[in-house]
């Protein structure tokens, strides 16, 4: 046994310095108590009074886009000048939330990054929902909304007349369908062993019949894991070129068009780097929430927080760069109508909204350098809350900073947002905060079975001994 | 033929990983390992062959990106070529986004469908428990017993060695379920039924839809306004937002009428015979088609008191109302057209303003069928009715 104890003695070494990913001694059957007892137990008062609050702002959403669809897009504040704005800002942003999730569940795995296992099936959800949310807002742009099956190439009476494949906006139907179907099959693949885990504790009645039947008939053989595996890695090999795709094709919408501000090369690469910064501050933003509202200070600890702000970081200094790209571009086309664009960003009638856009998302996120304030709870949601902010006045910058402005100056006009709009995109936050609630309560907001992978509880290297 | 499978439980990853070392070396046969969570490491002592599943993948994404590739091509090249922005049929470099993204999502289903299928997984699909604890922080080894020679004791032994909790030997008859998995024959009965139910319903709406057939005379139901309706005001509609109350409104004073110049003349005898001065009909009489439409002009409008042939006999001047002087003889040969013209713009004596009947085309054209009958010597252009 000697070999082994020097093994075992060399693996303790190299992780002298590190915490525990979770916090507490937890044994295997401790992950699935823990884990499963949100959804066994009644849910909390915190958590029924966040349920109310987001389920009365998502009825107000509700409202207004009835309201709106059966009146007319004349309610919103769109003119001939600027055709897109509230909606189409509501749109990126959104999508572009979705990207973290995909990044945690996809890229970090490949990357073999164990500490994404306590955030990855929460973050996924956040990327399903957060595509919902960004799906609605053409939908209700179009404004006939149950004409929206127009953008599918089908067979129909028209000729056959097909959409137009060579449109940016025809790209983006199929970047974003299918990134909602990847996520969702993804998230749910990742499911189905802890489904079957729940199931096998619940108590008879619908609830099990549900879990039972969602969870395929997974017994936890291994020659169903060991295919699983590949399907997973697969599958995060799938997605992760498919992430970048797809706030690409939403940056072609713009970068396609010979409007001065959007006509660059540069927004491709931009745009991926921006969706997965704010998307890393959205996600930090619901595991601080989580972490507190379902009692899961164990599961989630600076072992989690930690690497999440050190990406905000990076991807935030990307962004930041990329401003400063913005303007050397400008500058060095020798373009008049670029240079104005540049110009009319900072000091032009919008210029308040750049500087909160920099203040947001370029200086904020620099307090990550220092290890205090990544590990100060309360300072780190202020500074996730602010790039949140931030990233969404990145996108109405870019988009009605753009268009108010163009070519001929007897169109310039200013655009202002109507109660309406504002009423949708808070109801976008109540649809959004709604369904993350919902799946708390419903669904294993920790992927138990890979969190049990990494805990190193009875493994070869591990200290515990059996009992003889 | 029964078949018999040795269960041994464990409570470690370790000392699971270490009985399929044993169980392995002692030249066993393995028939499947239990676990909560996919242990690192397993397949390799396992001597389990990677999974043939990354084929699913490659070839479904390969399918998905050639078809997209075809689909665009043909539905843009083929069977409705669309020019946009003179770009060519087969715009290629526009198509790889949605090449791509088809590859993905053909890619993905594809390898799960296929993960479902080789597992055997579906949805209802109902599993008993081997051992208790398997989904929640148990191990499990199934070791099977191949031959006469399987001494149960000594691998009970060797299983017990590496701390498993638990060794029992497990008889599976040849018509039973594999083991995990179940027949609940109340559940499938009641499957079956809900089958039926569903079959039923399907006839029932197909049926329908030959019984309703759809009645080309009528609109189809509207169920969504889709334009159908216009919110516009008709033009003779009332209409609240103008202070006249009407929807057509008169045009503002001093408007000309499209494709006519305005009459700088008053309505008097003098200004007639300045108007003759100064008018010149601007249609030819060699013009055949402005001679027709003189004839027309001519008998729609002059024939109730001028007569057919101009001479003041019409209908209405036989009825007693003062007849008009004849065109074809007296003062009217020797008007000019401007003057002509005026007249009948205007009006003279007992004759009523024709200009709001008659565009100055039209006028001119009947003036000239005027001086086609004043000289019957010409040939009358055809067409022209008495």
């Amino acid at each position: 046994m000697k070999p082994a104890k020097e093994e075992r003695s060399m693996a303790e070494a190299s992780l002298v310095h590190l915490p525990p990913l979770v916090v507490g001694d937890k044994s295997l059957a401790d992950v699935t108590r823990d884990i499963c007892a949100p959804m066994e137990r009644r849910p909390t008062g915190l958590w029924w009074s966040a349920f109310v609050l987001s389920s009365a702002v998502l009825a107000l959403g509700v409202a207004a886009v009835t309201y709106e669809i059966a009146t007319g897009i004349g309610t919103w504040g769109l003119n001939r000048t600027v055709g897109w704005a509230f909606d189409i800002t509501n749109f990126v942003f959104w999508i572009g939330i979705g990207h973290a999730g995909t990044l945690i569940s996809a890229i970090l795995y490949l990357f073999r990054q164990k500490w994404r296992t306590s955030v990855n099936r929460s973050a996924e959800a956040m990327t399903i929902f957060a595509v919902m949310c960004a799906g609605l807002f053409p939908l209700i742009h179009m404004g006939r909304p149950w004409m929206a099956y127009w953008v599918i190439p089908y067979p129909n009476y028209r000729g056959p007349l097909w959409i137009n494949f060579r449109s940016a906006l025809m790209w983006d139907v199929f970047a974003i369908s299918t990134y909602f179907i990847i996520s969702l099959v993804f998230w749910y693949v990742g499911l189905i062993p802890d489904l079957a885990t729940a199931s096998a504790r619940a108590r008879p009645g619908w609830r099990r019949r549900l879990l039972e039947f969602f969870s395929l008939g997974w017994n936890g053989s291994y020659r169903t894991w060991h295919r699983y595996e590949l399907v997973y890695l697969l599958l995060a090999g799938l997605a992760t070129p498919l992430v970048v795709s797809v706030h690409t094709v939403v940056s072609f919408d713009f970068a396609t068009a010979v409007l001065p501000g959007w006509h660059t090369t540069l927004l491709p690469p931009y745009f991926v780097a921006g969706a997965i910064f704010s998307g890393m501050a959205m996600v930090l933003t619901l595991m601080l929430i989580a972490r507190k509202v379902m009692g899961l200070e164990d599961y989630i600890t600076h072992r989690h927080i930690d690497p999440m702000c050190k990406l905000t970081l990076l991807t935030g200094s990307i962004v930041g760069l990329s401003y400063i790209i913005e303007f050397f571009t400008a500058l060095y086309s020798g373009n008049t109508y670029e240079q104005f664009a540049a110009v009319n960003r900072l000091w032009g009638p919008y210029g308040w909204c750049y500087w909160v856009m920099i203040g947001c998302n370029v200086v904020a996120p620099q307090l990550f350098w220092f290890r205090w304030v990544r590990r100060t709870l309360p300072v780190v949601f202020i500074v996730v809350i602010l790039v949140n902010v931030g990233m969404w006045f990145e996108r109405f910058v870019i988009i009605v900073v753009s268009l108010h402005r163009d070519f001929l100056p007897s169109s310039w006009t200013m655009y202002f947002p109507t109660s309406v709009e504002i009423a949708t995109l808070a109801g976008s936050f109540g649809l959004f905060f709604t369904s993350f609630l919902l799946f708390c309560r419903f669904l294993p907001v920790i992927a138990m079975g890979e969190v049990k992978g990494v805990l190193g509880h009875g493994q070869a290297n591990s200290t515990d001994e059996p009992t003889p | 033929m029964s078949k018999r499978t040795l269960v041994a439980v464990f409570e470690r990853e370790a000392d699971l990983v270490r009985a399929v070392v044993a169980v392995r070396k002692a030249g066993l046969r393995i028939g499947d390992v239990y676990a909560p969570y996919a242990v690192h490491g397993l397949d390799r002592a396992l001597g389990w062959r990677p999974s043939r599943l990354s084929w699913a993948c490659a070839f479904s994404g390969l399918a998905g990106a050639i078809f997209m590739l075809w689909f665009q091509w043909w539905t843009s090249a083929v069977s409705w070529p669309l020019n946009v922005g003179g770009k060519p049929w087969n715009s290629l470099p526009a198509f790889v986004p949605i090449i791509f993204e088809g590859m993905v999502l053909a890619a993905g289903l594809g390898t799960v469908f296929a993960l479902l299928v080789v597992a055997r997984l579906r949805p209802g699909k109902i599993t008993t428990p081997i051992a208790p604890g398997l989904m929640d922080d148990r191990f499990a080894l199934l070791v099977e017993e191949t031959d006469a020679a399987f001494d149960a004791v000594a691998v009970s032994e060797l299983l017990r060695g590496c701390h498993a909790v638990e060794v029992s030997e497990r008889v599976l008859e040849d018509d039973s379920p594999p083991l995990g998995e179940a027949r609940d024959a109340a559940r499938t009965r009641w499957r079956r039924r809900l089958n039926y139910v569903l079959l039923l319903v399907l006839a029932v709406v197909v049926a329908m839809n030959f019984l309703a057939l759809p009645n080309p005379s009528q609109p189809n139901r509207e169920f969504l306004p889709d334009m159908a309706h216009s919110p516009a005001y008709t033009s003779e509609s009332a209409n609240p937002n103008f202070p006249d109350g009407e929807t057509l409104q008169r045009p503002v004073l001093g408007t000309l009428v499209q494709g006519q110049m305005p009459l700088h003349y008053a309505a008097t005898d003098d200004e007639a015979l300045r108007a003759g001065r100064e008018l010149h009909n601007p249609l030819s009489a060699k013009d055949v088609h402005a001679g027709e439409r003189g004839a027309l002009v001519f008998q729609t409008f002059c024939t109730p008191c001028h007569g057919g042939g101009g001479q003041g006999d019409g209908l209405v001047a036989l009825r007693g109302y003062p007849a008009p002087p004849s065109l074809v003889t007296g003062n009217t040969t020797k008007m000019p057209d401007g003057q002509l013209f005026h007249i009948i713009t205007y009006g003279r004596v007992n004759m009523p303003s024709q200009s709001g009947l008659l565009s100055p085309h039209d006028r001119w054209a009947a003036i000239l069928h005027i001086r086609s009958l004043q000289t019957p010597a010409a040939p009358k252009p055809t067409g022209a009715k008495p």
